[in-house]
């Protein structure tokens, strides 16, 4: 244990010494910050309508209660706004004839908002009255990617700091003598999977408290960050293991995000049918985790159900890279 | 032209030997397998909503029933509607109710929806139903396409943008600083110093480099992707004007730092912000001004147009990759001129 616990307050050292260490566990919580600060501008967005100023008062006030209204002077500067990259339809006087001017190639969902605004404005009687009722905090899918990926990408600083620590050692030789030590590769690798999870948890816990204040629950956090633990000593293992310098750890790093990070988010986008073919992989039942922790029950089997088939997965995992990295990890002697 | 040359030659296999190039075929192969088996190409990004039609009249469950929506998404009661609600938090229950005065809709949410926003879902509501009600529908107004109406891009087909924009065209920008810091260790910038070479052919060489990978790269990843039925003058320009302004402004970035660990938050942080306009890309009314100032915004953009081309007039697109290139390049020049091939001095 005191050896452990001296590997541990080195790590500290070298994290305080080379930037790229501090680096990822402050970047996931500015990012974190960033995404708090202009996610609620993203989600209120609605419709935008260019408006020439001909159109008279009576209209603009009107459609100023559907969307945000641009006005311009002439016909042609509204066209021109209508041509645009953004989808914003125009609104435009016509020899006396309200036109509504599409570029051809919005989404359908802006075209139909359009006519309906259109048609809600300019008619004589309204149909119905409506009333709202909100039954609870907000999700939008766009919400549930941003914050999913930010608390996994927490989760795989955690193994990727640790797995610089690694190369660190081994770029500076430092693992020779640590091999001929009483340490051992088996305390090495728990050391290193130790730090990992300090780290994890801290960014991860500041992420989450960030972007989601107090209306989660800490300790299913804590569980799922503890169920994580063998998942992200595969992470540590993959990058510490296969790289042998900053540069091949950026080129691991840069193969390792797509699969950790990415194929969990393409699964949100996948028919229910076809989630089976993300089943073997531990990150889809961790992202399954978190989900549940952040946006509730909408999710493949239940907490519990993913907590079990993460840790068994990762275990599998852990198994497999471990027999692939032993011998990169540290020089014969060290097991 | 010589120097030029022989520079390009060594780049070209420093980079083909670094290990870098090898996560770029895997990442290729990989873009190509998800776009092709994993993203469907008829998702849909939109709110999902539950309707509960309460009146004798059932016009709304008429309605939405016509609109194609599954039994799944047509409840039988008002508790019913809150419990899909609160089981999918990013949906919206409609309970319509019609006593015979006239019709009421309620609309059940999660968190905050703007007033605009409410009246936009209501009068959406509204449009279809006016007929049932003898209310007259669009008659005062007119619609005009400027060009004629495109066909919606398949959604894996619908990827390929952001993936040509964020991966392929950007790969210059994180491979300039790993071939800077490479020649930095090992010397080689000190030994450049002193040969007659020149930073013109030092810069060039390098975004010729990154330009021929991208290019071969983008193409590569679009014709199993979208089709081999492309236009090839505009997108070969737009990816090779892409990539070296990429290029350029990497070489810029990297100058300032001696290896990648300090060049990381910087690099990293710079290649986020990079990929906001994707949001705009996704959610197409977003579009505040800061994002448009953003050089991938117009290129995202623009690669769309060029791959599936709905009339729109690229010129301009040429004309701000063209001088993004020129400027970069000069940028570029100084940086290294007076920064690069002066340090250590």
């Amino acid at each position: 244990m005191k050896a452990i616990l001296n590997l541990l307050r080195q790590d500290l050292a070298t994290a305080l010494r080379d930037n790229i260490v501090l680096y990822m566990i402050v970047s996931p919580l500015l990012l974190a910050l960033l995404v708090r600060l202009f996610l609620p501008s993203v989600e209120a967005t609605g419709l935008t309508i260019a408006l020439s100023g001909q159109v008279g008062d009576d209209l603009t006030a009107a459609l100023e209660d559907y969307a945000v209204v641009e006005i311009f002077d002439t016909d042609e500067e509204v066209v021109a706004r209508v041509e645009q990259n953004d989808a914003v339809p125009g609104v435009i006087l016509e020899e006396g004839e309200v036109v509504l001017l599409f570029e051809g190639n919005e989404p359908e969902a802006i075209i139909e908002a359009g006519k309906a605004v259109l048609t809600a404005v300019t008619a004589p009687e309204r149909l119905f009255e409506y009333e709202a009722r909100s039954i609870g905090e907000s999700s939008s899918l766009f919400r549930e990617i941003l914050i999913l990926s930010l608390i996994m990408l927490a989760l795989l600083l955690g193994g990727v700091a640790s797995g610089f620590n690694i190369i660190d050692e081994k770029d500076t030789r430092a693992v020779s003598a640590l091999a001929v030590t009483p340490l051992g590769l088996h305390r090495y690798i728990i050391a290193r999977t130790l730090g990992a999870v300090i780290v994890a948890s801290l960014v991860t816990t500041g992420t989450a408290l960030i972007l989601s204040g107090t209306a989660i629950n800490y300790l299913l956090l804590t569980i799922a960050i503890a169920a994580s633990t063998l998942i992200i000593a595969a992470l540590t293992l993959t990058v510490g293991g296969f790289a042998n310098n900053q540069v091949s750890a950026i080129a691991v790093i840069k193969v390792l995000m797509p699969i950790y990070l990415a194929l969990p988010i393409v699964s949100l986008f996948v028919p229910e049918r076809w989630q089976l073919i993300f089943y073997p992989l531990p990150n889809y039942w961790q992202f399954q985790m978190l989900r549940s922790i952040f946006f509730g029950p909408q999710i493949t089997g239940s907490f519990w159900m993913a907590l079990l088939l993460t840790l068994l997965l990762s275990w599998a995992l852990l198994l497999i890279m471990l027999r692939m990295t032993r011998g990169r990890l540290m020089p014969a002697g060290g097991g | 032209m010589r120097r030029f040359l022989s520079l390009f030659m060594q780049d070209l296999v420093v980079v083909s030997r670094n290990a870098l190039m090898w996560v770029v075929v895997g990442a290729l192969v990989v873009i190509i397998m998800v776009v092709l088996f994993l993203i469907p190409a008829d998702y849909d990004l939109e709110d999902t909503y539950y309707f509960y039609d309460a009146s004798k009249t059932g016009y709304l469950e008429e309605e939405a029933r016509r609109d194609g929506l599954e039994d799944e998404f047509i409840l039988g009661s008002l508790e019913e509607i809150e419990e899909a609600v609160q089981a999918d938090p990013g949906s919206i229950g409609i309970y319509f109710s019609d006593s015979g005065e006239r019709p009421q809709i309620t609309i059940l949410h999660y968190g905050t929806i703007s007033d605009q926003n409410l009246n936009l879902i209501a009068a959406a509501l509204e449009e279809p139903l006016r007929p049932y009600y003898d209310l007259e529908t669009g008659d005062g107004y007119r619609v005009e396409y400027l060009r004629p109406f495109s066909a919606p891009v398949p959604q894996n087909q619908n990827a390929v943008p952001p993936l040509l924009a964020f991966e392929v065209i950007v790969l210059g920008f994180l491979m300039a600083a790993v071939l800077l810091f490479q020649e930095k260790a090992d010397g080689v910038n000190r030994a450049y110093r002193v040969t007659p070479g020149g930073t013109s052919p030092y810069i060039l060489a390098k975004g010729a480099v990154f330009s021929l990978i991208g290019l071969f790269y983008g193409l590569l990843m679009i014709m199993p992707t979208v089709g081999v039925s492309l236009n090839y003058p505009a997108l070969i320009l737009a990816l090779i004007l892409g990539c070296f302004f990429y290029t350029c402004l990497g070489l810029v970035v990297a100058a300032f730092f001696n290896n990648i660990s300090e060049w990381l938050f910087v690099g990293i942080a710079l290649l986020m912000v990079n990929m906001t306009p994707i949001i705009s890309y996704g959610w197409p009314s977003f579009s505040p001004a800061w994002i448009t100032y953003i050089p991938s915004y117009p290129i995202i953009f623009g690669l769309r147009e060029i791959l599936f081309p709905t009339g729109r007039d690229l010129t301009s697109l040429y004309i701000y990759l063209a001088a993004a290139a020129i400027l970069s390049y000069l940028l570029c020049h100084l940086v290294v001129h007076f920064k690069l091939m002066r340090e250590g001095r």
